[in-house]
């Protein structure tokens, strides 16, 4: 296992190399933040004037060059927008992301292995029938519409939870949920339909004819087989939430990674953008590597060389 | 994690022991976004209601829109290139350091030295001289008469943070300090950031005892902490949504002029079928503006006939707007051989335009088909549309703008969008260039009101836009809260009391 590590790690360098190329040549689409920096009433010259400070005006080759040599020291640069370190204002918002992904991951394994569980159990019963509607509108459901929803009913009906922002535990209620819902459905389904695979098995009838109990025969021998699926799941899902959380941040006004870099895009805030890929593409990559590990040391007949 | 809750707790326990007498006064902004730079001579271009509560500038607006003095008291020109300001004195920074002539200087030198952020606020602007200890000179480029109500922009910061004038805006970034009524206490960038009073404001202390401006991106949500009584100040609260805010029970809705105008300029520099006059008569006369001010703006808007509304210098109220008359188009665009029918390419964006911008376009376009015309639409993100009007100019022949005119001077707009080489100009017309160049370079007001004013004449008959209305501002406000509108729709809580 550990040479597998040690290789997959040294692998990251040249896959954030690649994602970092991309990405340079990625913001050149994205428009020219020159015209966005000044005032409507600006002149041609100023524009001008803004382009060579902010080094625009370079040749592409060279800019390139320039954005390379800063990469590989981690530097970079400072935002066009508000003039600060731009790896430093990402990362600041990194946490308040952290906390509401792993606390939707959280409550959509919470909720949504059991469902998909129970499920399977109870196939083609009334409750069967119910968890699976469920779970079609949970995945159907628009993310902004749900958080209003809830804000309405919860925070200016009831008044019993906060409407937005952030601080404390209370705050993070509605949006968890609401960014739980199209994860939990996934999960769920996902289970169940394993589930259901592995009920079928040579080894679980094996199992009953020795004797093992139903409750048994469930947790110890299928559930343990289905999880694996379910945890690449959730690795993935918990990369895309990091930066996708965009909607629900927006809704309930969480100050997180996913809508800076919204905001950076339409301002054109190449370095914030570009700080922003790189450490996503790290969070994500190594949360790829620690989900491999989990499953190979779940199921031994992973193996990995 | 348990770092930012641990964090946390001070604050709460503040907010806590708050709660019990002082919240009655604390006003709380629930805003679409923060500047996230509090760099003074970058004008007020990243959040001009945060900016004017923590700075002062040279001259100020007054809430209808007329210039005022404030760090300066008086100005006279001295010559062609020169205007004398003459600074207020007792007026002390947010640190107790003190305003004077040569503090001014600083933060004129730091204006005038380019640095990527700091384009072009006072671009007219090369310099300034002191003369004495409260008198500045500012030198400009060339006759501008415009110079001290550009000064509403030239915002003063501390001494000790503008000595550099090649410094970024890191310092100001964390820690901003002005004249202002608000001092800056805390930023949590993409959350709040809260002020608090200035006792020793030279305009006296505001009665607020906190002033903090929430960021809540989602308006819906906005509207929902107004009512719950979360925020105690909301903008952009849109009319079918008046009563609704009414009748909360702890929040009223505030309605002002604003000075933005919003039109549908034309190229007439590449070619198309607008660069033939009948083709942009025929659009003026097949849109009922009218029904759509009723219908879409549930009336909350007024027709304008030319961009340059009443009270602005050079409002010529003998311009009126092209009646609705679908058959006199039709018959404009049959003189004009498009009998048949014509398709035009308009580009818009769904950010620029305010209040259902994109449905009032959508009206339009269906009143235009009804006389023959096609506007085949395209919807451009923000950043693109700006691009192709100001950078590549790639822009099609027709498009949807808006324009906020400053100082009621038309200067800036009908330069940037009719003069020839302007940022914006497609028109390219030497008659309408020199009319303009003659206007900005004059020191006679008199003669500047009437070549607006002949302008406009030449607009209409030209029909070198299709203009639309003037839009209200429509304010949610906490009924705690007695606050005063200004006509430029920027956020001033400075002089905010509070009903009790």
């Amino acid at each position: 296992m550990i040479p597998y590590v040690a290789r997959r790690l040294l692998m990251v360098i040249p896959t954030l190399v690649g994602v970092m190329l991309i990405v340079f040549f990625l913001t050149f689409t994205i428009g020219n933040p020159a015209v966005l920096l000044v005032p409507a009433e600006a002149e041609p010259a100023d524009i001008a004037r803004v382009e060579a400070a902010l080094g625009l005006d370079q040749p592409i080759p060279v800019q390139f060059a320039k954005y390379l040599g800063r990469i590989v020291r981690l530097d970079f640069g400072t935002s066009f927008y508000s003039d600060g370190p731009a790896m430093q204002l990402v990362l600041s918002r990194l946490p308040a992301t952290l906390q509401l992904s792993l606390a939707a991951a959280i409550i959509a394994v919470m909720i949504g292995v059991p469902a998909g569980l129970f499920g399977a159990l109870w196939r083609g019963r009334a409750a069967d029938m119910f968890l699976s509607a469920s779970v079609l509108f949970g995945m159907s459901i628009p993310n902004f519409w749900l958080g209003l929803v809830l804000i309405i009913f919860f925070g200016v009906q009831l008044k019993l939870l906060p409407i937005s922002g952030m601080g404390t535990i209370k705050h993070l209620v509605l949006p968890s949920i609401t960014l739980a819902t199209g994860m939990l459905a996934s999960i769920a389904r996902l289970i169940r339909n394993d589930l259901l695979d592995v009920l079928g098995a040579d080894f679980i009838r094996t199992a009953q004819a020795k004797g093992v109990g139903r409750a048994a025969v469930f947790v110890r021998h299928a559930l343990k087989n289905s999880l694996s699926p379910v945890i690449t799941l959730v690795g993935l899902q918990l990369g895309a939430l990091l930066g996708g959380a965009i909607v629900t941040e927006s809704v309930f006004a969480w100050p997180g990674v996913g809508r800076f870099i919204l905001q950076s895009i339409e301002r054109r805030d190449y370095p914030v953008v570009q700080a922003a890929t790189f450490v996503l593409a790290v969070i994500f990559i190594l949360t790829n590597l620690v989900i491999d590990v989990i499953c190979a040391r779940l199921d031994p007949r992973i193996v990995y060389d | 994690m348990y770092t930012r809750l641990r964090g946390l707790i001070a604050p709460l326990i503040f907010l806590l022991i708050a709660s019990f007498g002082m919240a009655q006064r604390d006003i709380v902004v629930g805003a679409d976004s923060n500047g996230e730079h509090y760099d003074p001579q970058r004008g007020l271009s990243g959040s001009a209601h945060i900016m004017m509560a923590m700075f002062d500038s040279l001259t100020r607006l007054d809430p209808a829109g007329n210039l005022q003095p404030s760090l300066a008291e008086s100005w006279e020109l001295i010559d062609n290139h020169t205007w004398r300001f003459k600074i207020r004195e007792g007026v002390t920074f947010h640190n107790g350091e003190e305003l004077n002539a040569e503090v001014v200087k600083l933060n004129i030198d730091r204006l005038v030295t380019p640095h990527q952020t700091r384009a072009s606020v006072g671009s007219s602007v090369t310099g300034a001289a002191v003369v004495d200890a409260y008198t500045i000179d500012i030198f400009t480029v060339d006759v501008d008469p415009l110079l001290p109500s550009k000064a509403t922009n030239f915002l003063i910061g501390a001494p000790s943070l503008v000595q550099d004038p090649d410094n970024d805006s890191t310092a100001f970034n964390k820690h901003p300090i002005g004249t202002g009524p608000f001092k800056f206490v805390k930023d949590v960038p993409g959350e709040y950031i809260r002020l608090e009073p200035y006792a020793d404001h030279w305009n006296g202390a505001p009665a607020a005892t906190s002033l903090t401006f929430r960021i809540i991106p989602d308006r819906s949500v906005q509207l929902a902490e107004l009512i719950s009584g979360g925020v105690d100040f909301i903008e952009n609260v849109t009319p079918e949504l008046i009563d609704l805010v009414n009748s909360s029970g702890r929040a009223h809705v505030v309605i002002s002029d604003s000075t933005i105008s919003h039109t549908i300029p034309f190229r007439l520099d590449v070619e198309s079928p607008l660069q033939d006059v009948r083709v942009r008569q025929a659009i003026n006369y097949a849109v009922d503006l009218d029904s759509i001010i009723a219908n879409v703006l549930s009336g909350y808007a007024t027709p304008i006939a030319t961009v340059v509304l009443p009270g602005v210098l050079g409002y010529n109220p003998e311009v009126t707007r092209y009646e609705y008359n679908p058959a006199k188009a039709r018959e404009l665009l049959a003189e004009a051989g498009y009998a048949d029918g014509v398709t035009i390419e308009f580009d818009f964006s769904p950010a620029i335009g305010e209040l259902y911008n994109t449905e009032v376009i959508q009206a339009i376009a269906r009143q235009l088909s009804e006389a023959g015309i096609k506007l085949n639409l395209n919807s451009l993100e923000y950043g693109i549309a700006i691009q192709r009007v100001y950078g590549d100019r790639t822009v099609n022949p027709a498009f949807r703008w808006q324009w906020k005119i400053w100082y009621n001077d038309p200067d800036s707009i009908l330069y940037g969008f009719y003069s020839i080489g302007g940022s914006a100009a497609f028109v390219g017309d030497q008659e309408i260039q020199d009319m303009l160049h003659k206007a900005r370079y004059n020191m006679d007001n008199a003669e500047r009101a009437q070549i607006y004013s002949d302008l406009q004449v030449k607009f209409r008959e030209q029909a070198l836009q299709l203009p639309l209305y003037n839009l209200k501002y429509i304010y949610g406000v906490s009924d705690r809260l007695e606050w005063e509108p200004r006509v430029d729709g920027r956020l001033y809580f400075g002089q905010t009391t509070f009903v009790d």
